[in-house]
């Protein structure tokens, strides 16, 4: 059953000759407003609507005889009241009933415009299309059949080109020849689900005779199962209270019965641009395509994302770790040696300072920029090319082939980078609880300073097997992170889900100045963060493993590391510094590498840092050490930002404790079974 | 997908199963073209059954919650990018399976 065999009261505007009024319609920027120009000339007149605070555009457009009044309405995407300027269109199509209407439509993306034509076709006056931007649309390689399209339609259709005034003076021809003959005007209307088309009568029947004049009564049926609130509240007025009851209390019972009236306007759609429009398929769309079968799989996908992760680690060894074991043997080495010279004559608490405390603290640090630039163009490369998105389409793929997923998993996920952004991202859960439980477990993200901590230490504590180690490990955190994720839905969620939709873009090739946009901010990020923060801890550190001036083993550092000392034996962490490092990331993670650079001294006599402090350890410990590195507790900057989104310590001593003891047990459990093996 | 609907309820109903959908792989399921579940999207989002999670990215970054964690961050997004659906969606889509399996 049609909703609109006989639309209205049946009777569409009497055709005119001589004069008429046209109306012209169309989604916002589909280059409606440059087609009234292009008619009207300096034949129009700029106003607002009577009572409203839209613009209102009228002019005469004269062809053939016929003074056309040609009144330019508001873009709109559809006749539901969502704003004054759907308001403002509608009204004048119902109430102004201009003789004809020309919709403009854009070729290019035909499914968004098509709405509002199925909604127009709903209305009595008569319709002509007008095919915008057709050139665009070739470009895209979207070829419309404009014959198809108005068999398919059963309207007028032609194309136009409105920036080069192509087709227009034809539309306009359609359009008054249409107005003036109108008998045998067939359109193809859009239907709704037969099983609403009772409900829609029985609304039909309420209605009959009550509402305004100028209201077709099928349409006004039709706008209040959509829930039109405009609409609604005009009908509660002109009913009387009984009927008014009676009618709320049906459209509460079908509440969605504008999934229907929608889905059968999608339905017929989807058949005229099957009817009428082809679409050539790029090299882009096809090699994206055949990317995706295995980027997107949830086997496949899981094993790429891993793969993308191992190679991240192993270009990063391959280039940057030379290149940062030069910087920290010759360049410190020798700045070591030109410092100590300078200073030779000045106190020994400066000359100390500025040795052991700059150079080797945040100097050692600034060793590390070769690799975190390139860390940062690799993952930079990776994000442009657009492969990142689906590692997060991947993974939430992979916890649902498993029964498991929530909405804390994608801000977690996303904030790769850093653990201040994956905990703003939380701002997207509407559930305080749930909310604050991510925020609770977003440290766990391993952000780019802990992996480039763990790519500074993994090459010289396992030299061999660099990239397994690395990769193993992060693979551990992505796995703590994914179980965390499931904890949180099943306690905060109950088990709950949320759902998303995502557009994963087409491959491409990385943007030169994207890429390098990305790699510069990052860079600037770390050195203003070493040039403050990790500059003041390394002063702090170095002065606490001065003083009282007895020596590196007496001082107070050595005191607060050895108190430390039971807890770090159980994973083989006999030495205190190594301890305090770990300790001194609280402030940024970085500082465990300005902090290990104090504490050892490293010159070029004695090799780089890393690999003294890799002789310090067993291989069992030094596993263990990159575990708690990875899991430690969050950063200052983590802090204060859990701090702000919750407003509680509460939180944040929970957030702190908690990889505190996560952190522990793995590490206690990755000793021993380190052990255990060798 | 066998579903029994119409494309805006098959969507709903894709949806309803939680988690991420790429635009692609809900145009597969429903046999449709993936500019009309774009289409569809955007005006459920219209309506209130799905609200968009970067709408800030025309004015680029600043505000955006989700800034530091997006897939292009600093760029403002061209596209659709992502949209969740919302507690009215969730409420639409879960009454109308449950009509569906009824029937």
């Amino acid at each position: 059953m049609t909703y609109c065999h006989n639309p209205g009261d049946g009777s569409p505007p009497a055709a005119n000759t001589g004069e008429l009024s046209a109306a012209l319609i169309g989604q916002p920027n589909v280059g409606k407003s440059t087609i009234f120009n292009m008619l009207t000339g300096l034949n129009q007149h700029v106003g607002n609507w009577p009572g409203k605070t839209v613009e209102q555009k009228t002019g005469i457009y004269r062809q053939n005889g016929t003074s056309v009044n040609l009144v330019d309405l508001p873009g709109t995407y559809s006749l539901t009241a969502n704003s004054e300027e759907e308001r403002v269109a509608r009204d004048y199509l119902i109430v102004g009933r201009p003789d004809v209407v020309v919709a403009i439509v854009n070729a290019a993306s035909l499914e968004r415009n098509l709405y509002l034509v199925a909604e127009l076709l709903s209305l009595p006056q008569p319709l002509v299309l007008g095919l915008n931007m057709a050139d665009v649309a070739r470009q895209h390689g979207i070829l419309v059949d404009t014959p198809a399209l108005s068999a398919s339609l059963g309207l007028p259709v032609v194309e136009v080109v409105a920036t080069r005034n192509q087709g227009v003076r034809e539309l306009m021809d359609e359009a008054v020849h249409l107005a003036a003959n109108l008998d045998g005007w067939s359109p193809n209307r859009p239907t709704i689900r037969p099983e609403h088309g009772p409900v829609l009568a029985a609304v039909q029947a309420l209605i009959h005779g009550l509402t305004p004049s100028a209201y077709p009564e099928d349409w006004v049926a039709l706008k209040l199962l959509e829930g039109d609130s405009e609409i609604t509240a005009m009908v509660r007025q002109s009913l009387p209270p009984d009927a008014w009851d009676r009618l709320h209390s049906m459209l509460m019972q079908h509440e969605d019965a504008y999934l229907d009236i929608a889905g059968g306007r999608y339905e017929w759609i989807g058949r005229i641009m099957r009817a009428a429009v082809t679409r050539r398929r790029s090299g882009a769309v096809s090699l994206t395509e055949r990317l995706d079968k295995v980027a997107t799989h949830p086997i496949g996908g899981l094993v790429a994302l891993l793969a993308m992760f191992g190679l991240v680690f192993w270009v990063t060894y391959a280039i940057a770790t030379p290149i940062a074991s030069w910087l920290s043997s010759q360049v410190l080495g020798t700045l070591d040696t030109i410092a100590a010279s300078l200073l030779a004559g000045a106190p020994s608490w400066l000359s100390g300072l500025v040795t052991g405390g700059l150079i080797h603290g945040v100097g050692t640090v600034f060793t590390f920029l070769p690799i975190l630039i390139i860390f940062f163009a690799v993952l930079g490369i990776l994000e442009d090319v657009g492969y990142l998105a689906r590692g997060a389409y991947v993974m939430d793929r992979f916890m649902h082939l498993m029964g498991l997923h929530g909405k804390s998993f994608l801000p977690l996920f996303l904030g790769f980078g850093c653990n201040v952004p994956a905990v703003l991202g939380a701002r997207i859960i509407e559930d305080r609880r749930a909310r604050y439980l991510t925020i609770l477990l977003a440290p766990l993200v391993p952000c780019t300073a802990r992996l480039a901590v763990l790519a500074f230490l993994t090459p010289a504590f396992f030299p061999e097997q660099a990239a397994l180690v690395s990769f193993s490990l992060v693979a551990l955190n992505l796995l703590l992170l994914a179980a965390a994720g499931v904890l949180v839905n099943r306690l905060a969620f109950h088990g709950d889900h949320s759902a998303f939709i995502m557009e994963l873009p087409l491959y491409h090739i990385p943007n030169p100045r994207t890429v390098g946009l990305y790699v510069w901010n990052n860079t600037v990020g770390f050195v203003r963060k070493a040039g403050s923060l990790i500059l003041i801890a390394s002063m702090a550190v170095w002065a606490l493993s001065t003083l009282p001036g007895r020596g590196l083993n007496q001082s107070l550092l050595a005191g607060m590391g050895r108190a430390l000392e039971p807890v770090g034996r159980s994973m083989g962490l006999s030495d205190w510094r190594m301890i305090v490092a770990l300790l001194a990331s609280f402030f940024a993670k970085e500082n465990t590498i300005a902090t290990l650079g104090i504490l050892y001294g490293a010159s070029a006599t004695s090799g780089t840092l890393a690999q003294q402090v890799a002789i310090a350890l067993t291989p069992a410990s030094r596993l263990a050490y990159l575990v708690v590195l990875l899991l430690f507790i969050p950063c200052l900057a983590t802090v204060a930002t859990i701090r702000q989104e919750t407003g509680s310590w509460r939180w944040v001593t929970a957030s702190v404790l908690l990889l505190l003891v996560i952190c522990l047990a793995a590490g206690v459990l990755v000793y021993q079974a380190g052990l255990a093996v060798s | 997908m066998n579903h029994s609907g119409n494309l805006v309820t098959g969507l709903l109903q894709v949806l309803d199963e939680g988690g991420i959908h790429s635009i692609a792989e809900i145009a597969r399921r429903l046999g449709a073209g993936e500019g009309l579940i774009v289409a569809i999207a955007e005006e459920l989002q219209r309506r209130g059954l799905l609200t968009p999670l970067n709408d800030n990215c025309g004015t680029g970054c600043r505000g955006c919650a989700m800034s530091g964690a997006c897939a292009a961050p600093g760029q403002a997004s061209s596209g659709f990018g992502m949209m969740a659906l919302t507690a009215k969606g969730r409420r639409w889509a879960q009454n109308r399976f449950v009509d569906t399996m009824g029937n």
